[in-house]
C-alpha cells in the first residue's frame, strides 16, 4: 500500500425503496427488483470524493453482499472511487453487530485514515452499525454529520443535533457516519461508467479475513421475526351541527385520547 | 413476480453497462430534465444548459468512438439513453438525436481525419451545436428530388438552396448538408460541414409550432456561401450518405418512443388508481383495466422490438429494413398509446401539468419525421414484394 491517505467509505446496498412496495408471505416486495446504493452511503462517498479532490485522498469502498452486489459497487466506481471491496459470505440474517464485527476486521487489516459511511440503512432506518464499528476500532466517531473539512490532520464535522448544529474535530484515524442532508450525490456520467470497468474490484470471502471462520459462524444477536405493512390511519370522523354541538363532540374526542398519544 | 414496467424483464438481460448507463440516464432525466418539460414545452423555450449538461454526462456520441471525445458505449446504451430522455420530452431527445446520430456519425463515419480531430470532440462536448439538412420546402419524403446545389469554385465550393424543419438550426454552430454536385454530368449529392456563421447562411427559427416546442427547430438558407474544399466529405456519394445518419436516428427514435409511451402508461395508471367516480378509483373499472392492459401489452412489444434491433446493430447485423418496421411500430403505437392516457385523464388530460398531452402533441411529429410512418410501410412493403411504390405508376 502507498504512503496515500484513505478514506473507506462502507456501502452497502438495500431495494429501491423509492419504488411501489408490496407485502406478501411475510415479506416485502418493491415494484424496481433491482437493488441500488443506499442513499446515505452515496452522500458518504460523495463527501469522501469532494474530500479527495481538495486534498489528495485514496478512496476506497467496501461493501457486504452477495456477488450480484458487484453491480451495485461498481457504480461507486462510476461515481469516482478508486477501489473496491466486496465482501461476500455473510451470515444468514446478519444484524448491525455482525456487520460491524465483519467490517471492524476488515479496516483493522486495511488501516484508513478515516471510515466514513452512512448514518442507516434506507431500507432498515437502524442507524448502528457506525456507532458499533468505531467502537470496535476505538476510535473516534461523530454521527449525523452535515458537512466535513479537512484541516491539519483533523476532520472537522458539521453535526445536525436536535436544535443546533455542532462543530466537531476529530484526530485521525476517526470515523464519520453522514447524513442524507450532506450533500447531492453525483451521478455517474458515462465515461466514469466506461472507466469504473479499469478500476481495481476485489471480490473476497469474509471468511479471508483475520478471524474470518468465526465471523461467518458468528449468529447474530437479533433476529427480525416479521414484516408488517405499517398501520393505516384510522378513518377520521367528520361532526355537524351547531357551535355547541361540535365544541362538545371536539372535548369528548380530546378527553377519549390516551394521555401516551393517539396511536399509544 | 410479474414486474408492471417490464414485463418480459428484458432489462435483466442487458449487459451491466448497458443498464449502469440507462440508470444514470434515467437518473440525470428525472431529475434535470423533467423539471423543466412543463415550462419548456408550454413557452417553447429550450434551456440552453441542457446541451452542456448532457455533454457532461455523456449523453452526446454516446456511441462514438472514445479516440473523438465520444462515449464508446454500445448501440444499445445509445437507444437506451434516447428512451430516458423521450420519457420526458420528445423534443429534448430530438436535440439529442441530432447532435450525436445526424451531426457526428456523418463526420465518424464519412469525415476526413482532421474533420474528426476539428469537430468531434467539441460536439461531443456541447461548444458546438449541430444540425442537419436534407429536407427542403418541396422534398421531403423524395430527398433525391433536392435543388440545393453545389458548384466548384477556387479552393472549395459555391452552395445555394434551402431546408426546412432543421432541428437544432436556430442554435447550431455548424450543419451536416447534403447538396446535388454534377460529376460527369450526372447529379450527385454530398455530404458538407457548413458553419453557420460562414457568409451567406441564416438560420431562421420557425415560429408557431405546435408540437417539439421544447427543442429549437428552423431553417438553413444558404446564399453564395463558399464551402472550402476542406469541408466536404471525400468519398461518401448519394442517398446512402443521409440514410445512414437517418437510420442511427430512427433506431434511436424506436428506442425513445418506448420512453414516451411508458411515462403516458405509468401517469395514466396513477391517475385512475387516485381519481374517484361514482364512489370508487376510475381502476376499479373493466374499461380503464383493459386500456392499461392494451398499453402495457403494446409497450412490451416496443421494449422486446427496440432491444432485439440493439442486439442485431451492435453485433452488426441490421438491416435498414429492420429500423423501418422499429420505427414504424414503435412510434405509431407510442402515438395511440398517448392520445388514449390523454382520453383516460378526462379533462384534465388537456391541460399541461398532466403532462400526457405534450407527448400526444409531440409524437405527431415524432410519426412523420426521420421517414412518415407511411413511407417506412412503403419501404417494408418493397422487400415484401420485391416492388417499389414510391413513385405512382398512375
Amino acid at each position: 500500500m502507498s504512503n496515500e491517505r484513505t478514506i473507506l467509505v462502507c456501502a452497502k446496498e438495500t431495494p429501491d425503496t423509492y419504488s411501489d412496495l408490496s407485502f406478501s408471505g411475510g415479506d416485502v416486495q418493491f415494484s424496481n427488483p433491482r437493488p441500488v446504493l443506499n442513499a446515505y452511503d452515496a452522500s458518504a462517498l460523495e463527501e469522501a470524493l469532494v474530500l479527495s479532490e481538495a486534498h489528495g485522498f485514496r478512496v476506497h469502498v467496501v461493501m457486504i453482499g452477495p456477488e450480484r452486489a458487484a453491480e451495485t459497487l461498481r457504480k461507486a466506481l462510476a461515481m469516482g472511487a478508486d477501489e473496491a471491496t466486496l465482501l461476500t459470505g455473510a451470515p444468514e440474517g446478519a444484524d448491525s453487530a455482525v456487520i460491524a464485527t465483519i467490517l471492524s476486521s476488515f479496516v483493522q487489516q486495511f488501516g484508513p485514515d478515516a471510515v466514513i459511511m452512512g448514518r442507516q440503512s434506507q431500507d432498515t432506518d437502524v442507524g448502528l452499525a457506525g456507532t458499533m464499528l468505531a467502537e470496535h476500532l476505538g476510535w473516534p466517531w461523530t454521527t449525523n454529520a452535515i458537512g466535513i473539512r479537512v484541516e491539519e490532520n483533523m476532520f472537522w464535522v458539521k453535526r445536525q443535533g436536535d436544535s443546533a448544529q455542532e462543530s466537531i474535530s476529530s484526530p485521525m484515524p476517526c470515523l464519520i457516519t453522514c447524513s442524507n442532508n450532506l450533500n447531492d450525490p453525483r451521478i455517474p456520467t458515462l465515461k466514469g461508467i466506461m472507466a469504473s470497468k479499469k478500476k481495481p474490484m476485489h471480490i473476497m470471502g469474509i471468511d479471508q479475513l483475520p478471524g474470518g471462520e468465526s465471523l461467518i459462524s458468528t449468529p447474530p444477536s437479533t433476529v427480525v421475526d416479521s414484516l408488517t405493512p405499517m398501520p393505516a390511519r384510522s378513518k377520521g370522523q367528520v361532526v355537524e351541527g351547531d357551535l355547541e354541538t361540535l365544541v362538545d363532540a371536539l372535548v369528548k374526542g380530546l378527553a377519549a385520547i390516551p394521555e401516551t398519544g393517539v396511536d399509544a | 413476480m410479474f414486474n408492471i414496467h417490464d414485463p418480459y424483464l428484458f432489462e435483466d438481460e442487458l449487459s451491466e453497462d448497458d443498464r449502469m448507463i440507462m440508470e444514470a440516464a434515467r437518473e440525470y432525466c428525472q431529475a434535470n430534465l423533467e423539471p423543466r418539460a412543463l415550462r419548456g414545452n408550454q413557452d417553447e423555450h429550450f434551456d440552453p444548459d441542457i446541451p452542456k449538461e448532457m455533454a457532461d454526462m455523456g449523453l452526446l456520441g454516446a456511441s462514438i468512438s472514445e479516440a473523438y471525445g465520444g462515449g464508446g458505449a454500445s448501440q444499445t446504451a445509445y437507444g437506451l439513453i434516447a428512451r430516458e430522455v423521450e420519457r420526458v420530452d420528445s423534443g429534448y431527445r430530438s436535440f439529442m438525436s441530432v447532435q450525436s446520430s445526424l451531426v457526428m456519425v456523418p463526420i465518424e463515419k464519412f469525415g476526413t481525419e482532421d474533420q474528426k480531430k476539428q469537430y468531434l470532440p467539441k460536439l461531443a462536448s456541447a461548444e458546438l451545436i449541430g444540425c442537419f439538412g436534407l429536407t427542403e420546402p418541396d422534398h421531403g419524403s423524395d430527398p433525391s428530388s433536392m435543388v440545393t446545389r453545389a458548384v466548384p469554385t477556387d479552393g472549395g465550393w459555391i452552395l445555394n438552396g434551402a431546408k426546412t424543419w432543421i432541428t437544432n438550426s436556430p442554435i447550431a454552430d455548424i450543419a451536416i448538408v447534403w447538396a446535388k454536385v454534377k460529376e460527369e454530368d450526372k447529379d450527385v449529392i454530398r455530404g458538407f460541414i457548413v458553419e453557420t456563421a460562414w457568409k451567406g447562411v441564416s438560420t431562421p427559427h420557425i415560429k408557431d409550432k405546435m408540437s417539439l416546442r421544447a427543442s429549437e427547430t428552423g431553417e438553413l438558407v444558404f446564399q453564395d456561401v463558399f464551402v472550402p474544399e476542406t469541408h466536404i466529405f471525400p468519398e461518401i456519394r448519394g442517398l446512402k450518405g443521409p440514410f445512414t445518419c437517418l437510420n442511427s436516428a430512427r433506431y434511436g427514435i424506436a428506442w425513445g418512443t418506448v420512453g414516451a409511451a411508458e411515462f403516458c402508461y405509468e401517469r395514466s395508471r396513477t391517475y385512475v388508481g387516485e381519481r374517484k367516480q361514482f364512489g370508487h378509483p376510475l381502476a376499479a373499472n373493466q374499461l380503464p383495466q383493459t386500456k392499461l392492459a392494451n398499453m402495457l401489452t403494446d409497450i412490451t412489444t416496443m421494449q422486446m422490438l427496440a432491444w432485439r434491433l440493439g442486439q442485431l446493430r451492435d453485433a452488426g447485423k441490421d438491416d435498414p429494413a429492420m429500423i423501418s418496421l422499429a420505427k414504424r411500430h414503435n412510434v405509431g403505437k407510442a402515438l395511440d398509446i398517448a392520445r388514449v392516457a390523454r382520453d383516460m385523464h378526462g379533462g384534465n388530460g388537456v391541460t399541461g401539468d398532466y403532462r400526457v398531452i405534450h407527448h400526444v402533441i409531440n409524437l405527431e411529429s415524432v410519426n412523420t419525421y426521420e421517414g412518415t410512418y407511411d413511407i417506412h410501410g412503403l419501404i417494408l412493403g418493397r422487400e415484401i414484394t420485391g416492388i417499389q411504390a414510391f413513385v405512382p405508376k398512375g
